[in-house]
C-alpha cells in the first residue's frame, strides 16, 4: 500500500516541483546535504570475504570456515528545506560461516544538516546525526552455535562532521564520525554482545571526468571494549559486562567509482580492503562479526 | 482489534458528496491547468440537475492568461500542472488551496455573501486569480520542500514510566502568518488586474479604526484564533491593505524579497525577515502603516461629518448603553473592557439585513445570522422613531403582544425575506430539507424558497385576575418547521420577493456559475425565467413594482453592477442605470421611487431614484449602508455595518438627508477591462482518476521515545497522503522504523454510495515487557453507508494474525477473522476519548470473531460508545463533559481480543491494530482488560481565561480551561469483576505554533486500587502534543 502511494504520487508529477532547489549533475559540485525538495533512494549490494580475523596483537589468524556476507541495504533521502535532509537505511544480510543466518540488520534514520557551503570554489560542510535502530535479530553470540546477532540490540547514536572540498576537477571529502552504542538491558534472551563506542576518519579524493568521478579513499577506526551478556536466565541478567582487552583499532582502503547517467540515476562501484587491525573481532555486520575481509560493492541510485 | 474497524469505519464520515453518484465529471485541459467539472446524469430540465460546465469553461478561457500574468509578477514559474476541482453539491462560499498538492477546489455557486463583504467582483476571475496567487506565493516563500510542506515536520518524544506519560511536540511547518498568505493572495491579485480595493474593503478596515477592532499583531497572524465575529474578513483586509502600504513605500520587488528571504532558511520569529529586506522591524511598520490609516480614516469622516452625518438609530425597543446620554451609564459603560464592549454590542445582531415590514404594518422582519425574527412590533416601539425611550407602563400590552407573536424561523444566512400582502404568511430561502426530517443518501447543501404561515393561533392569559384569549405564534422549533412549505422549484434560489397581489414570487436562482431572475406563482407553477444569462452574470435582490408588472434587481455583467428591470408579461430585461458604481438590494416603494444602496465616492449609502430619474441620497453614513427598505409610515429601515456588525438601523423620514445627486449617475467612464487571452489548445475527456493524482502530501516522523519497560525508541516515519483530483481515491500511508517497524496503508473510495475503504498494516517489534518480537498483519475491508453528514452505517470485514518469534522462526499466536456491523451517530469525532472538544456521538457495534491459535474459538461482541458535550445550564463556556461505553463479550478470549481500559498518552503513537483503551485515565492505558467492560464519565469543563490571543515569542496562547470529574466502570472475565473508580484533574492551555495548534495541558489522575491494578497517583503532562 506505502508503494501505491508513492507510485501513485510520483505518477502524480511528485518529481517536477518548481520550488525544489537545484541539484548540480556532478558529484565535485553536490553538497553533502541533499537540496530541497528531492528524494533518493538507493539500492546497494554488498559481498564481503573474510579468511582471516585480526588478532590482539594485529596478526592475521586465518579461519577455519571463511564468512561470506551479502548485504542487501535500501535507503532513502529527502531534502526537507534547505540545508536539511532526512534518511533513512535497513541492511538486510544474509551471512554464511559456521552457519547460514539471514535478516534485517542495523537500521539508521537521521539528518544532516548543511553547516558551511560555498559556490566558488565549492565548499560543503555538513553534521550527520543518526539515531541507529536495531531492527534485525540482536539475541545469541559468538558462543551459541546456530545463532549469530545481526544487529546491536539497542539504539546507537552516530554523529559526523563531513566536509567536501572540490577543486577543478578533483574533490576532496572527508569524515570525522563518532558512535555511541547505549548499552541497555533490552532484548535481552539468549544473551547478547554489544561493541563499544567507536571513532573513525575517513579520507577519500575523486578525480570528476565528465560523468565518471573516480578515486582512492581509506579509513581508520578506534574502538572502546566490547561488552557481552551472560546467556540465559540467571546469567548476568541481561547487563552488559564489559570485555576487558577487546579495544582495537583497524584501517580499511580501498576506492569507489561514480557513473552519473543522468542528473537523477548514477551507478557507484566499490572496493574496499581491510589493511590493518587489532582484535578487531567486531566489524561492520555488521558490527558483530570477525572479518580480516574485502568487500566489493555496488549500488544504484535515484532521484526525483 | 475492532480499534481498527472504527477508525476506518469512522472514514465513512468524510465521504465527500460531490463524489454522489449522480455525477459524471470531466476534464477541460488547459497548457497549465486541469479544471474538473461535474454534470447530472438528470436531464437538464429536470430540478436536482446540476453542472458546472459553464464555469469551467470560462475558467479554461482565461486560466493560462491568469497564470501567465501572475507568474510573471510573483517571478516564480511552476512546472507542474494544477487542478481545479468546481463544486456543484453545495451553495455555500467554498474555496481553498492546497499549494503542495497544486489543487484548488471552489463552489461554483459562493452565495451572497462574499460580495457583500468584498464588493463587486467576478467570483470566477477572483476566485482564479486568489488562490493562484496562493500557489504562486506559497510556492516561492515556502521553506520546506512542498511535499513536507502539507503537514510539517512533526517531531517529539514521549516518555513514560509505567505510571506517568511526558509528551513534547514540534511540528516543524512554514511559518509564514497567516494574514501575509491571505494578504498576498490578494495583492498579487491586484497586480494582475482582477482584483482591486473595494469600498467593501474599505469599509471593513474603516469600521475597525473607528470601533477600535483592528488585530493586533499577536492577533493578525494566527488563523486559528480568529475566532470572533468578523476576525477572518479583518485578517484578510489587514494583510491586503498592509501589502498595498507596503508595496507604495517599498516598491513591489521588496515583497518578492520577502518571499526569497523567507524559503531560505527557518526563522523561529518570520517577522524578522522584514528586518532583513528593509531594515525596520514588522512591530513598527504595523504601527506606521495604523498610523496612515488612522489618518486616512480621519480624513473620510472629516468629509461625512462636514455635511452631517444623517444615519439614525439602531433599532432596539429599549435604550442602549452604548448610546446612553444619562452620565452615570455613560461611566458605567466607559468602564467596561474591551472583550465585554464586543460581547455587548454584538449582542445585538452580527448580521442584520433586510429589515422590513409587512404592507399593513402588522409583522417586522428580518435576517438575523441565518434565522428569521418575526415580530408584532409597530413602528412607534422602536426608539429610532419614537425619539425616546417608549414608556414601559404605556407599551406593557404591546409589549406582551410582541412576546407572544414573535418567532424565529431557520433559514440560510444571510437570505432575504418578503412578506404576502394580505395573509400572515413570509417567504424566505433556506437550506433544502428544514420543512421535514428527512433521512436517505447524503443530500446536498442546497437552498430552496419556504413559504411560512404565521396565522396566529389563541393562547389563555392570566388578563386582571381573569383569563382571557389572546393571539400567539407557538416558536417552538419543531412547531416552526411545520408552518414550512418548500415552493416546489426553486432549488438553488435567493432573494424572494412577492408581488402586491399575494399571488406570484419572484427571485433569483443559480444555475452553471450564473444567477438569473424567475417568477413564478407560490405554489410554484408557471415558472418563467426573465433573464438568460450563461456567462457568469449575477443578478441578486429582487422586487415587485407597484403595479405588479416589473421586476427590479442588481446585475453584476461586464465587471459592473447596477440595477436593472425586467418586464414580467414580456419577459425582457433592460439596465434601468448605466454608472460606474455598485447598486444593489433595490426596494421598490408604493409611490414608484427604488430605494437602493451605492458606493459612490467609495462608501455605501441609500439613494432613492424618482420616477422621473433624479437620484437622492438619503443617507450619510460613516461606515457602509446597504438593504434599504421604507416603513408603511414613511421611515427608512436599512442596514449599517460597524465594526461590531451589520446592524438593523431606522432613520425617521423627516431626518433623512435628501441631498440631490442625480449628476453622480451619470454613464460610466471608460471601464478598463482586462481582456483575458484565451488558452490555445483545450482539452475535453471525461474524468480520469488515475491520471488527476495531486502531488504527495508526506509528514516526516521524527520521535524519540522511551517506553514503560526503560527502552530508548528513536523513530523516524511519515504519513503519506495522495488523492485525485476528484477524490475519487485517496491514499493514505503511514510507516516507521524505529525499535519497531511498521507499514500502514488505506485506500479509500468514494466512487459509488456505500464509500469503500481497503486497508492493511505490517508490524515487526517487541511488545513493552516481552523479550521476544512479534510480527503482525492486519487487512480489511470496510463498506459504509453515509446517510446524512452526521449519520452512517457500515459493513466491515477484517483479518488479524499475531506471530511470536521463538527459536528460528515466527509460530502463530492468534489469527482472527472479525465481521462487524456499526452505526454511528452524531458530529463529534474524538469517541472513546476524554477528550471531547464539541458535540455528541454514539457508536453501536456488533461483530463476530473467529480465533485460532493457543485455542480456536468464536465469539460475538456487541459495543456501544458515546460521548456527549453539552454546555452547562449557566454558559459562559461552561459545558458537562459525558461518557459511556461498554462492550460486552459472549465468550471468554485471548488477551489479543479483550476489552482494554486506561488512560492513553496523546501523543502516544499506536500501529493500527491496537485498539484504543476505553478511557480511563486513573489506570495505565491497557493497564486492565477483560471480557467483558463497562465505564461511564463526566466531567466539568471551565475557562479561566478565553481570548488571550497573547504571542510568546512564536506560541500564541488563547485560553487557559480545567476539567474535574471522574469514572467508574468494571471490567470482568468470569466471576472477576473488579470495580474500577478514578478522579481527574486537568489544566488545559489552547494554543498555537506557527499557527498551528499546539495545545498542552496538565492532567492528575487518582485510580482506586483493584485486584487487577494497584492503581495510585498518575500524572501526564503535554507540551504542545494535544489534550
Amino acid at each position: 500500500m506505502i508503494a501505491l502511494v508513492l507510485f501513485a504520487s510520483a505518477w502524480a508529477g511528485f518529481g517536477v516541483r518548481s520550488s525544489r532547489e537545484p541539484l548540480p549533475s556532478r558529484e565535485n559540485e553536490r553538497s553533502i546535504v541533499l537540496p530541497k525538495g528531492w528524494t533518493e533512494l538507493e539500492v546497494g549490494v554488498d559481498h564481503s570475504v573474510a579468511a582471516a580475523a585480526w588478532s590482539s596483537r594485529g596478526r592475521s589468524v586465518p579461519l577455519d570456515v571463511p564468512w561470506r556476507t551479502d548485504t542487501v541495504q535500501v535507503g532513502v533521502r529527502y531534502g526537507v528545506a534547505p540545508g536539511w535532509e532526512l534518511f533513512g537505511s535497513l541492511p538486510w544480510t544474509r551471512a554464511t560461516g559456521y552457519v547460514l543466518q539471514t535478516g534485517f540488520g542495523t537500521g539508521e534514520i537521521g539528518g544532516r544538516f548543511a553547516l558551511h557551503r560555498n559556490e566558488a570554489p565549492f565548499g560543503s560542510v555538513g553534521l550527520e546525526v543518526a539515531g541507529r535502530v536495531p531492527v534485525g535479530f540482536d539475541g545469541g553470540s559468538l558462543e551459541v552455535p546456530g545463532r549469530v546477532p545481526l544487529t546491536t540490540g539497542t539504539g546507537d547514536l552516530r554523529m559526523a562532521v563531513d566536509a567536501r572540498r572540490g577543486m577543478d576537477g578533483l574533490l576532496f571529502l572527508t569524515r570525522v564520525e563518532a558512535v555511541h552504542r547505549f548499552a541497555g538491558r533490552v532484548g535481552w534472551r539468549d544473551g547478547r554482545v554489544k561493541p563499544g563506542d567507536q571513532g573513525s576518519v575517513d579520507v577519500e579524493v575523486l578525480v570528476q571526468a565528465g560523468p565518471l568521478a573516480l578515486g582512492p579513499g581509506a579509513r581508520a577506526v578506534g574502538r572502546l571494549a566490547v561488552r557481552a551478556a551472560d546467556p540465559g536466565p540467571g546469567g548476568s541478567e541481561g547487563a552488559l559486562q564489559r570485555v576487558d582487552g577487546s579495544a582495537g583499532a583497524s584501517v580499511d582502503v580501498g576506492g569507489r567509482a561514480l557513473l552519473h547517467l543522468t542528473r537523477g540515476v548514477e551507478l557507484e562501484g566499490r572496493l574496499r580492503w581491510s589493511v590493518v587491525g587489532e582484535d578487531d573481532t567486531f566489524v561492520r555486520l555488521d558490527e558483530v562479526h570477525p572479518a580480516k575481509a574485502r568487500v566489493a560493492g555496488l549500488s544504484a541510485r535515484v532521484r526525483w | 482489534m475492532v480499534g481498527l474497524v472504527l477508525g476506518v469505519a469512522f472514514a465513512g464520515r468524510y465521504a465527500m458528496d460531490h463524489n454522489h453518484p449522480d455525477l459524471r465529471w470531466h476534464t477541460v485541459e488547459t497548457e497549465h491547468f486541469a479544471i474538473h467539472y461535474p454534470e447530472s446524469r438528470k436531464r437538464p430540465d429536470h430540478p436536482r440537475w446540476a453542472s458546472g460546465k459553464g464555469t469551467a469553461d470560462r475558467l479554461a478561457v482565461i486560466a493560462d492568461d491568469t497564470w501567465l500574468r501572475l507568474a510573471s509578477e510573483v517571478g516564480v514559474f511552476p512546472n507542474e500542472r494544477i487542478h481545479i476541482v468546481v463544486l456543484e453539491d453545495t451553495d455555500r462560499l467554498r474555496g481553498f488551496t492546497l499549494t503542495p498538492q497544486d489543487w484548488i477546489v471552489f463552489s461554483g455557486n459562493p452565495g451572497p455573501e462574499l460580495a457583500r463583504m468584498r464588493g463587486r467582483v467576478d467570483w470566477v476571475e477572483d476566485l482564479l486569480a486568489h488562490e493562484l496567487a496562493h500557489v504562486f506565493t506559497l510556492k516561492k516563500a515556502g521553506w520546506l520542500a512542498e511535499a513536507a510542506g502539507s503537514f510539517g515536520v512533526e517531531t517529539g518524544v514521549l516518555v513514560e514510566d509505567g505510571a506517568n506519560q511526558w509528551g513534547f511536540e514540534v511540528d516543524l511547518s512554514d511559518p509564514s502568518p497567516h494574514w501575509w498568505s491571505e494578504g498576498a493572495a490578494e495583492f498579487w491579485s491586484e497586480r494582475i488586474g482582477v482584483n482591486w480595493w473595494t469600498p467593501a474593503r474599505d469599509m471593513t478596515l474603516r469600521a475597525s479604526v473607528m470601533g477600535g477592532r483592528l488585530l493586533t499583531e499577536d492577533e493578525w497572524g494566527t488563523e486559528r484564533f480568529l475566532d470572533d465575529w468578523y476576525d477572518g474578513e479583518r485578517a484578510y483586509q489587514q494583510g491586503y491593505a498592509f501589502h498595498r502600504w507596503f508595496a507604495a513605500r517599498y516598491g513591489d520587488e521588496a515583497w518578492r524579497r520577502v518571499m526569497d528571504r523567507s524559503s531560505a532558511r527557518f526563522r523561529l520569529d518570520w517577522d524578522g525577515v522584514f528586518e532583513e529586506v528593509v531594515g525596520e522591524s514588522l512591530a513598527t511598520l504595523k504601527d506606521a502603516f495604523e498610523a496612515d490609516l488612522a489618518a486616512e480614516v480621519e480624513a473620510q469622516l472629516a468629509s461625512v461629518r462636514a455635511r452631517g452625518p444623517v444615519e439614525g438609530e439602531e433599532l432596539s425597543t429599549w435604550e442602549l448603553s452604548w448610546t446612553s446620554q444619562d452620565p452615570w451609564t455613560r461611566d458605567w459603560w466607559a468602564a467596561k473592557g474591551p472583550a465585554e464592549v464586543e460581547s455587548k454590542r454584538e449582542s445585538t445582531g452580527t448580521l442584520n439585513l433586510y429589515a422590513r415590514y409587512s404592507p399593513d404594518g402588522k409583522w417586522f422582519g428580518r435576517q438575523r445570522s441565518g434565522w428569521i425574527e418575526i415580530r408584532a412590533l409597530d413602528e412607534g416601539m422602536w426608539t429610532a422613531f419614537a425619539g425616546e425611550v417608549p414608556d414601559y407602563d404605556l407599551t406593557h400590552e404591546q409589549r406582551a403582544r410582541d412576546s407572544r407573536m414573535s418567532v424565529w424561523l431557520p433559514s440560510r444566512y444571510s437570505a432575504a425575506l418578503d412578506f404576502v400582502p394580505g395573509r400572515d404568511e413570509v417567504v424566505t430561502a433556506g437550506w433544502e430539507g428544514l420543512d421535514r426530517v428527512r433521512l436517505g443518501p447524503r443530500k446536498w447543501q442546497w437552498t430552496q424558497l419556504y413559504r411560512v404561515d404565521l396565522t396566529p393561533g389563541t393562547e389563555r392569559v392570566r388578563d386582571h385576575g381573569g383569563r382571557a384569549e389572546v393571539e400567539s405564534l407557538e416558536g417552538r422549533h419543531e412547531r416552526v418547521r411545520r408552518r414550512m412549505t418548500a415552493i416546489p422549484g426553486t432549488l438553488r434560489a435567493m432573494d424572494p420577493s412577492v408581488s402586491p397581489d399575494g399571488e406570484w414570487v419572484a427571485y433569483t436562482q443559480y444555475r452553471d456559475g450564473s444567477s438569473n431572475v424567475v417568477v413564478s406563482r407560490l405554489d410554484g407553477s408557471e415558472r418563467r425565467e426573465l433573464t438568460h444569462h450563461t456567462d457568469g452574470s449575477w443578478a441578486s435582490g429582487t422586487d415587485w413594482s407597484p403595479d405588479g408588472t416589473q421586476v427590479v434587481f442588481a446585475l453584476h455583467t461586464d465587471h459592473q453592477q447596477n440595477l436593472w428591470v425586467a418586464d414580467v408579461p414580456s419577459g425582457t430585461a433592460s439596465p434601468l442605470m448605466r454608472d460606474r458604481w455598485e447598486e444593489l438590494d433595490p426596494w421598490w416603494a408604493d409611490d414608484g421611487s427604488i430605494w437602493f444602496a451605492a458606493d459612490v465616492d467609495g462608501v455605501y449609502d441609500i439613494f432613492r431614484r424618482a420616477p422621473d430619474g433624479r437620484v437622492h441620497q438619503m443617507t450619510r453614513v460613516t461606515t457602509g449602508a446597504c438593504s434599504p427598505s421604507v416603513t408603511p409610515d414613511g421611515n427608512l429601515l436599512y442596514t449599517r455595518f460597524t465594526a461590531f456588525g451589520w446592524k438593523s438601523y431606522g432613520i425617521p423620514r423627516w431626518m433623512l438627508a435628501w441631498d440631490d445627486v442625480t449628476d453622480r449617475f451619470g454613464p460610466p467612464e471608460e471601464v478598463s477591462e482586462r481582456v483575458p487571452v484565451a488558452s490555445g489548445e483545450v482539452r475535453r475527456h471525461p474524468y480520469r482518476p488515475a491520471r488527476s493524482f495531486t502531488g504527495l502530501a508526506a509528514s516526516p516522523m521524527i520521535r524519540l521515545d522511551r517506553a514503560f519497560d526503560g527502552r530508548v525508541i528513536p523513530r523516524l516515519g511519515a504519513f503519506l497522503k495522495v488523492r485525485d483530483a476528484v477524490e475519487v481515491n485517496t491514499l493514505t500511508g503511514q510507516f516507521w522504523l524505529g525499535s519497531d517497524a511498521y507499514a500502514q496503508g488505506t485506500w479509500e473510495m468514494h466512487r459509488f454510495w456505500p464509500d469503500v475503504s481497503v486497508y492493511g498494516s505490517h508490524w515487526v517489534g517487541r511488545r513493552t515487557g516481552d523479550d521476544a518480537r512479534r510480527m503482525i498483519s492486519t487487512g480489511g475491508v470496510t463498506v459504509a453507508f453515509p446517510f446524512t453528514e452526521d449519520v452512517a452505517f457500515d459493513v466491515g470485514l477484517l483479518g488479524f494474525t499475531s506471530r511470536r518469534e521463538s527459536d528460528d522462526r515466527y509460530g502463530r499466536v492468534l489469527s482472527s477473522r472479525v465481521l462487524s456491523v456499526g452505526l454511528r451517530a452524531g458530529d463529534a469525532w474524538d469517541l472513546r476519548t476524554s477528550n471531547t472538544q464539541r458535540g455528541a456521538a454514539v457508536r453501536v457495534l456488533l461483530s463476530r470473531g473467529d480465533s485460532a491459535g493457543e485455542q480456536t474459538y468464536a465469539y460475538h461482541r456487541a459495543e456501544w460508545a458515546s460521548d456527549v458535550v453539552v454546555d452547562t445550564a449557566w454558559g459562559n463556556g461552561h459545558a458537562w463533559v459525558m461518557n459511556a461505553a461498554i462492550g460486552l463479550t459472549d465468550r471468554p478470549v485471548h488477551a489479543e481480543d479483550a476489552l482494554p481500559v486506561g488512560g492513553d498518552h496523546p501523543y502516544a503513537l499506536r500501529p493500527a491494530w491496537v485498539q484504543r483503551s476505553i478511557e480511563m485515565p486513573g489506570y495505565a492505558p491497557y493497564a486492565v482488560s477483560g471480557q467483558h467492560a463497562g465505564v461511564g464519565g463526566l466531567a466539568w469543563r471551565f475557562p479561566l481565561a478565553r481570548d488571550l490571543d497573547n504571542a510568546i515569542g512564536p506560541v500564541v496562547v488563547n485560553e487557559l480551561f480545567a476539567q474535574v470529574g471522574g469514572h467508574l466502570g468494571t471490567v470482568w472475565t468470569g466471576s472477576s469483576a473488579p470495580v474500577l473508580a478514578d478522579g481527574v484533574a486537568e489544566l488545559r492551555i489552547a494554543a498555537a505554533l506557527w499557527d498551528a495548534r499546539w495545545d498542552s495541558g496538565i492532567r492528575f489522575a487518582y485510580g482506586a486500587p483493584n485486584e487487577l491494578d494497584p492503581g495510585g497517583l498518575r500524572f501526564s503532562v503535554s507540551v504542545g502534543s494535544g489534550f
